[in-house]
């Protein structure tokens, strides 16, 4: 198909923007010694005198916190793996709309806690709805991702709705992003994004194929929810027209325990003191584990991992040098569209992310065992069981609570920054208990605070730094390191 | 326990939760309470463990500062306020509660009742039910009921429920609701004997007494509201639905506006009451998990959008209705989606409707929702 063949077909547009968009910050990475826009003149005089013409467009419109962050001296080689994996994978959405036009591949969206390797594995596209909402809040600026919450809610729907799916949703309202073949959902695990995943499934008249986990981190929930994986395995091998092939899905999976491992380790060497890990890629974190099985989770966990490595080899951390560190960790997530924020917070506080809990993954999750297709399906089970904010989001508070304080232990967390989500209906309700654990348990402080996943206006960004700065400013380090150093003597 | 004052008026003034007679006199007999909050815990079965099952509602209660302390803002009024009552010791007369994960906010309420609010040891049970209409969903929340059976009955020492025990619960609980029928039915009449406030009072009746009493005081209440005069001078006949309401005030609300309230897709109404469990011999429990799994589902339920609105509207034409106001519950993520929704679709059926957003506790805001109403009736009658 022709380029402008290629333009007429739903989605190749927006996507082949994006693909752009982030080839362009490929290009701005590619100066030497530059260390934020403004030594190249800002973002205006790019555009208007040093851009090639074609990323100058999606340049105009890019977010400027994200290609600081990018650019930042201790971000930079991440930066541009990260950037690389965003022009790829946005390429790859765009030219699966194209293909689905041409010869029917199937494009499924899928919840973020579905691992994609038997999506993969039957031939068809999986594609997150949190990660398209992602790439609109991180890729370009805040006025375009509130244009798409603003067209969803211009429908008649409340703003307290997850933005999670509502910038998505807001897309498809806008041309941007059109109906998948199918939606995948995991349905237990909260409400705002059941709600919109069905209504969007409704309005594209296509099938909502679910998966359910019940309320236990049992052995018995598991067999049930071992058994609906199975069942949803059977509607995907339906809507494919394709039979789940061992050996395909053996490299699928090879593929995203690859990944997987690189993550695990990194997750580790988090220990370290210094913190070896820089905080502005929190969200891709998240991200990327949607992409297991693909080469982008692979390309941006393995990076990282040597980076981190390196730095713990060197005994190097990634604050600035003589700033005192302050380890945090978080226990809900950052936001999608400001990833300058961590690197504020490391160099005017010391402040380190060792974690979070949407990317935080327990040591008995392990990788999938690649024996048999059983042994394959079973795991890949187990894993989106325990998978962040799957296992904690289905169940009792008790077992975020846990997982978090087991997590902030491990780490070494000098604090618990819990910061959250306005959406999430089940953090607010049992913050104060975690607060309250973390308290009596750990002897660390801990700061709650509101904002929003993907919508800036909801908390502004001198806000959410004077809110955080105050906490942190009133923080004895000296002291909390002493507790420190006592927990893991 | 004998009854002075006429039925009618009886259920009208809704057993209060801080002297409910009924409940003492259950207390007072040795017996168990067991509060829930879904409609989809089978009553029935804590019935036939010899217990009264309590629904737990939130009426009157108008700030929510303790249950903030817990539930952030961001969490519901309706699943704040019913805390409130639970750490301000309204609630301290049960006995154990029901869990079952209705939505998100309800689910982790009912965790802080039991470890914040609780006062002594009480009993706790969890139903986990499936987000989706299908047989692997069904067998799993059957399990669950058998589970959730034994469960209670072992905690309290109760003996063994026979089958029999369980059909006997089957037959009095499908009683309320046929009478409730009944009473539903008298609202569709051109110009009903009662109001829509009025009705919703004698159907929340029903949570808070022994059910054998209340059939007794409703079928008597029937009787009684025949020889009433009929309401007469209304402006436009209302369906209600939306979020959870269990305060009538906001029904009387849209009646001092001139709105008549002729039926609702609530969860405290048509929803409770609608689908008989199938009477017929076999596994009484089969035949419950049947009834509360498949009936009319809430928008909790994922998939089921074209059966709620076909229930909306099959409603809404039996009862000749002028209009539907859905409220909005700040922060109800589920009725958030459906309500507007469902509004859309109405007005392209060619039924006005009108979204409400309103917190539980509705004090600070009745003038707006008086305006609105108003407003809403006046785009009626053209």
């Amino acid at each position: 198909m022709k380029e402008e063949e290629k333009l007429k077909v739903p989605g190749y547009e927006y996507f082949k923007e994006a693909s752009t968009a982030s080839q362009a910050a490929c290009f701005v990475l590619g100066f030497d010694e530059v260390d934020c826009l403004d030594d190249i003149g800002g973002q205006q005089f790019l555009v208007d005198e040093v851009l090639p013409k074609e990323y100058a467009k999606p340049f105009s419109h890019i977010n400027l916190y994200t290609v600081d962050s990018l650019l930042r001296p201790v971000n930079k080689e991440l930066g541009m793996v990260v950037a690389e994996v965003l022009r790829d994978w946005n390429m790859l959405a765009a030219e699966s709309f194209v293909e689905r036009a041409e010869r029917g591949k199937k494009i499924c969206y899928n919840y973020f806690t579905q691992s994609p390797e038997v999506i993969l594995a039957l031939d068809m596209v999986p594609m997150c709805v949190e990660v398209i909402g992602a790439i609109d809040a991180l890729l370009y600026d805040a006025d375009t991702c509130s244009a798409s919450v603003d067209r969803f809610e211009a429908e008649g729907y409340p703003d307290f709705l997850c933005s999670g799916q509502k910038v998505a949703l807001g897309m498809h309202l806008l041309g941007k992003v059109p109906c998948p073949d199918a939606f995948l959902k995991q349905p237990s695990i909260c409400d705002p994004s059941n709600a919109q995943y069905d209504w969007w499934a409704e309005k594209c008249k296509v099938p909502h194929i679910l998966f359910e986990a019940p309320y236990y981190a049992n052995e018995r929930a598991f067999r049930f929810f071992l058994s609906e994986y199975k069942r949803h395995i059977k509607e995907l091998e339906e809507l494919s027209g394709n039979k789940l092939d061992e050996g395909k899905l053996r490299e699928y999976v090879k593929l995203g325990n690859e990944a997987l491992s690189y993550h695990l380790k990194t997750q580790v060497l988090k220990a370290a003191v210094p913190c070896p890990d820089t905080g502005w890629h929190a969200i891709i974190d998240s991200a990327a584990l949607t992409m297991l099985g693909q080469p982008y989770a692979l390309d941006f966990f393995k990076a990282n991992y040597e980076i981190v490595k390196g730095r713990v080899d060197r005994g190097e951390g990634v604050i600035p040098e003589g700033k005192e560190e302050l380890r945090c960790y978080w226990g809900w997530g950052f936001n999608g569209y400001d990833l300058h924020f961590m690197d504020w917070l490391e160099d005017e506080y010391g402040a380190t992310w060792t974690g979070c809990s949407l990317s935080y993954i327990p040591k008995f999750v392990g990788l999938v065992d690649t024996t048999n297709m059983d042994t394959m399906i079973e795991s890949l089970a187990w894993r989106m069981f325990n998978w962040p904010m799957s296992r904690q989001g289905m169940s009792f508070s008790e077992l975020w609570v846990n997982d978090t304080l087991s997590a902030a232990r491990e780490l070494k967390a000098d604090c618990l920054m819990m910061g959250t989500h306005r959406s999430c209906r089940h953090f607010w309700a049992l913050n104060k208990i975690l607060s309250d654990r973390v308290t009596d348990e750990l002897d660390i402080p801990s700061l709650r605070f509101e904002f929003d996943l993907f919508e800036h206006r909801f908390t502004p960004d001198s806000e959410l730094k004077k809110i955080t700065g105050d906490f942190l400013s009133s923080l004895n380090y000296s002291k909390l390191h002493k507790k420190r150093e006592a927990r893991y003597k | 326990m004998s009854v002075q004052k006429g039925a009618l008026k009886e259920l009208l003034e809704i057993p209060d939760r801080r002297d409910n007679p009924y409940v003492k006199k259950w207390h007072t007999d040795g017996k168990y309470v067991i509060g829930y909050m879904c409609n989809y815990v089978p009553e029935e079965i804590i019935w036939a463990t010899g217990m009264l099952p309590y629904r737990l509602e939130a009426r009157d209660c108008a700030q929510t500062d303790e249950a903030d302390v817990w539930m952030h803002r961001f969490n519901c009024s309706y699943t704040r306020s019913i805390l409130q009552l639970g750490l301000t010791g309204e609630y301290d007369f049960l006995d154990g509660i029901c869990f079952l994960n209705g939505c998100d906010q309800m689910r982790r309420t009912y965790e802080l009742l039991a470890s914040k609010a609780a006062k002594k040891p009480m009993w706790q049970g969890m139903i986990a039910i499936p987000h989706y209409l299908g047989d692997n969903a069904f067998k799993w929340y059957k399990e669950e009921l058998y589970n959730i059976k034994e469960d209670l009955r072992s905690y309290f020492g109760a003996k063994k429920v026979t089958d029999e025990e369980l059909w006997d619960a089957i037959i009095l609980y499908n009683k309320s609701r046929k009478l409730i029928g009944k009473l539903y039915d008298l609202r569709k009449e051109e110009n009903p004997r009662i109001s829509g406030a009025d009705a919703f009072k004698l159907t929340l009746a029903a949570f808070y007494m022994d059910r054998n009493i209340y059939n007794k005081l409703l079928e008597e209440a029937l009787g009684e509201i025949e020889k009433r005069e009929p309401v007469s001078g209304y402006r436009a006949r209302i369906m209600i639905g939306g979020s959870a309401l269990d305060d009538p005030s906001f029904i009387e609300l849209i009646e001092g506006r001139g709105g008549l309230v002729v039926t609702d897709t609530m969860c405290f109404g048509t929803r409770f009451f609608f689908d008989l469990v199938e009477e017929k011999d076999g596994d009484p429990m089969e035949a419950l998990a049947k009834r509360y799994f498949y009936h009319n589902p809430c928008p909790r339920m994922v998939k089921e959008y074209g059966r709620r609105m076909e229930f909306t509207e099959d409603l809404a034409r039996g009862a000749k209705v002028d209009g539907v106001i859905l409220e909005r519950m700040s922060f109800c993520d589920l009725h958030g989606v459906d309500s507007p929704t469902i509004a859309k679709d109405l007005e392209t059926m060619g039924i006005p409707a009108m979204v409400l957003e309103k917190e539980y506790y509705m004090l600070p805001d009745v003038g707006r929702f008086q305006t609105r109403v108003e407003a809403f009736i006046e785009r009626i009658e053209g």
